[in-house]
């Protein structure tokens, strides 16, 4: 049970940012009463950046072949330690293709491909001798659609730590410490041996973030976190995001432009090319700046187009 | 006919006065009356038999059904050995058959690159195996004994051999089933962990799919309880005056002693094919059973 379900939902003016980010900490103040980790209101994303992120991550010309289609073509990114890095675009732009390029998820797709370099802290991530699973271990990710486990609240969090073979010290504090962190952990002390499927959407997704820092990676991907959830859980997951960009490097796909704009340090616009002669769509990246600069006062005309909602 | 909906006011009274619905012509009453009939004639089939098994049997199913030996002689005959060699086949043959067929469907379903011609030639294969009939299984069953160069075919493994290989596609087409019904999320997130496609299999996709393996698998075993053709052919209708008591022993199961009474002359002997027959019918009854609470007890919403 959700302690907020009578809790009136504020209505978000999406031309208006100031105004979100304001019903945004009112619901903030209200969700986070139990919860002594996230009652630092969402920082939007106006702090001090340098110039060219010191990468964790970095892409260049990437091409993304699903078979013979070419699913992204040439993107050069560059992902920031410790920040919060959100790709938006209008669907079937290649924005989440991208995404599990980066963990190598992309792997079990059938016929996938990926050409060009994609560097983690310097090392090419898809060179022969570099293991996919030690690459997924350091680069967690957390799906659109919450995907617990059907297993314990526990045994959710302890599965990642298992199976990797991670030393620790004890079991008990290394899942109190993960869900402290996500934010869950006053909502389910109780009830540790409970199922996972007990838990509301947004508790659920909340776990999925808890059991993937569970294994300590240095870079989460988030695709779409929060398009299966309400706006207050959404909240919820938004406030969280901006505790752990301390932790952990952080680059979420979304469909919601304010969500970009309230929690991401930098921002990169994707959008689907149409080749003339097959017809085919290609996502291709059309600009990646800080997120102030690329709501403020974007460089090209489609970033425009699409953040003011002409198209996408 | 395009549909027309009048002002308001009177919208809800024309459609309670729906004289002749569309759903009613009298084509869909006689579709649906024979679907009555098929129903009634499949439903009091079965009851007639139960019944009249029954009567037939109930005054001989007592103790001396599980305790007595067969015997030229109705009143001192019991099915001792055939109860006890039913379970000794079907736990042979449930330990045969089931780590192979959940293993080869793991494969098929996890592991196996679907676009690989040979990986496709055994799918098909599977397919045609749950159609052909059990005999023939039974004379597959001879010439495995025969190529170790048994000599006495009639023994606990030959008839597990057999039933195994029976059941075999059936616990194949069940787990892949089962493994299907796990949602690639689950997967995809056990991997995104760094935990390897084994692990994934063994800890997530295997658990989760438990509960429609056991019932595809229990529903099998009882199959195999009720066949009777091809442990015939494996000289399964001895006279057994013996408790079965390993992989090595003669047998005799349950349908082949309701087979075998049913052929004596005496009247009596009838009496107690009913009454194996009614234990038969409990103990398929009961494992079906089994097989429905497993599933409903397990039944996820993912």
């Amino acid at each position: 049970m959700s302690t907020h379900d009578d809790t009136q939902v504020p209505t978000r003016n999406p031309a208006t940012p100031p105004t979100a980010a304001q019903t945004q900490e009112a619901t903030m103040a209200q969700a986070t009463t139990s919860n002594p980790i996230s009652t630092r209101p969402a920082q939007s994303a106006h702090r001090d950046l340098s110039d060219t992120p010191a990468s964790v991550l970095e892409c260049e010309d990437v091409d993304v072949y699903y078979g013979q289609f070419r699913a992204v073509r040439e993107v050069s990114l560059a992902f920031g330690h410790n920040e919060i890095t959100a790709l938006i675009g209008p669907s079937g732009c290649g924005k989440s293709t991208i995404l599990r390029s980066l963990n190598r998820m992309n792997d079990l797709v059938e016929g996938a491909r990926v050409k060009g370099s994609i560097r983690y802290w310097g090392q090419d991530m898809y060179a022969d001798a570099v293991d996919p699973i030690e690459v997924r271990r350091r680069i967690g990710m957390v799906f659109q659609k919450p995907n617990p486990f059907p297993k314990s609240i526990y045994d959710n969090i302890a599965y990642g730590p298992r199976v990797t073979g991670m030393k620790v010290a004890s079991m008990d504090d290394h899942v109190e410490q993960a869900l402290t962190r996500a934010a869950l952990w006053d909502e389910v002390k109780d009830k540790l041996k409970q199922s996972a499927y007990g838990l509301s959407g947004g508790q659920q997704q909340r776990l999925c973030i808890a059991r993937t820092i569970a294994v300590e990676p240095d870079v989460i991907l988030m695709d779409e976190p929060c398009s299966a959830l309400d706006p207050i859980a959404t909240a919820r997951i938004e406030s969280l995001m901006v505790d752990l960009r301390d932790l952990y490097t952080i680059v979420i796909v979304t469909h919601n432009m304010q969500q970009a704009a309230r929690v991401a340090d930098r921002t990169a616009f994707f959008t689907a090319g149409v080749d003339e002669e097959t017809g085919d769509r290609t996502g291709v990246l059309v600009e990646f700046d800080r997120t102030s600069k690329i709501f403020e006062n974007p460089a090209d005309q489609r970033t425009e187009d699409y953040i003011t909602g002409r198209f996408g | 006919m395009s549909l027309h909906t009048p002002a308001t006011a009177t919208r809800t009274a024309r459609l309670g006065a729906t004289g002749r619905s569309k759903e009613r012509t009298p084509g869909s009453v006689i579709f649906l009356g024979l679907l009555w009939v098929s129903l009634l004639v499949a439903f009091v089939t079965l009851v007639v038999l139960i019944i009249t098994t029954v009567a037939e049997g109930w005054d001989r199913l007592d103790g001396r059904l599980f305790t007595e030996f067969p015997s030229s002689r109705p009143a001192e005959a019991g099915a001792r050995p055939a109860v006890l060699g039913s379970l000794w086949v079907v736990g042979a043959t449930a330990v045969l058959a089931i780590p192979l067929g959940v293993a080869t469907a793991v494969h098929l379903e996890e592991f196996a690159d679907r676009r690989n011609w040979f990986n496709r030639f055994i799918e098909l294969n599977i397919q045609n195996l749950s159609a052909i009939p059990s005999i023939i299984y039974g004379m597959l069953a001879l010439g495995v004994l025969a190529l170790f160069g048994v000599g006495n075919k009639n023994i606990v493994i030959g008839a597990a051999v057999a039933l195994g290989l029976l059941i075999l596609p059936v616990i194949i087409i069940s787990t892949r089933e089962a493994l299907r019904a796990v949602p690639s999320e689950l997967r995809q997130a056990s991997l995104a962990l760094g935990s390897s496609e084994l692990q994934t299999t063994w800890r997530i996709t295997l658990p989760a799919a438990v509960p429609g393996i056991a019932t595809g698998t229990i529903l099998a075993l009882s199959r195999a309880v009720g066949e009777a053709a091809p442990l015939l052919l494996l000289g399964g209708l001895v006279f057994i005056s013996f408790d079965p008591n390993g992989l090595l022993s003669g047998f005799t199961t349950m349908p082949i002693q309701i087979f075998s009474w049913t052929n004596a002359p005496q009247p009596a002997f009838h009496e107690l094919a009913a009454a194996a027959s009614i234990l038969l019918i409990a103990i398929l009854i009961g494992m079906n059973a089994i097989a429905i609470v497993i599933r409903n007890s397990h039944q996820k919403r993912w």
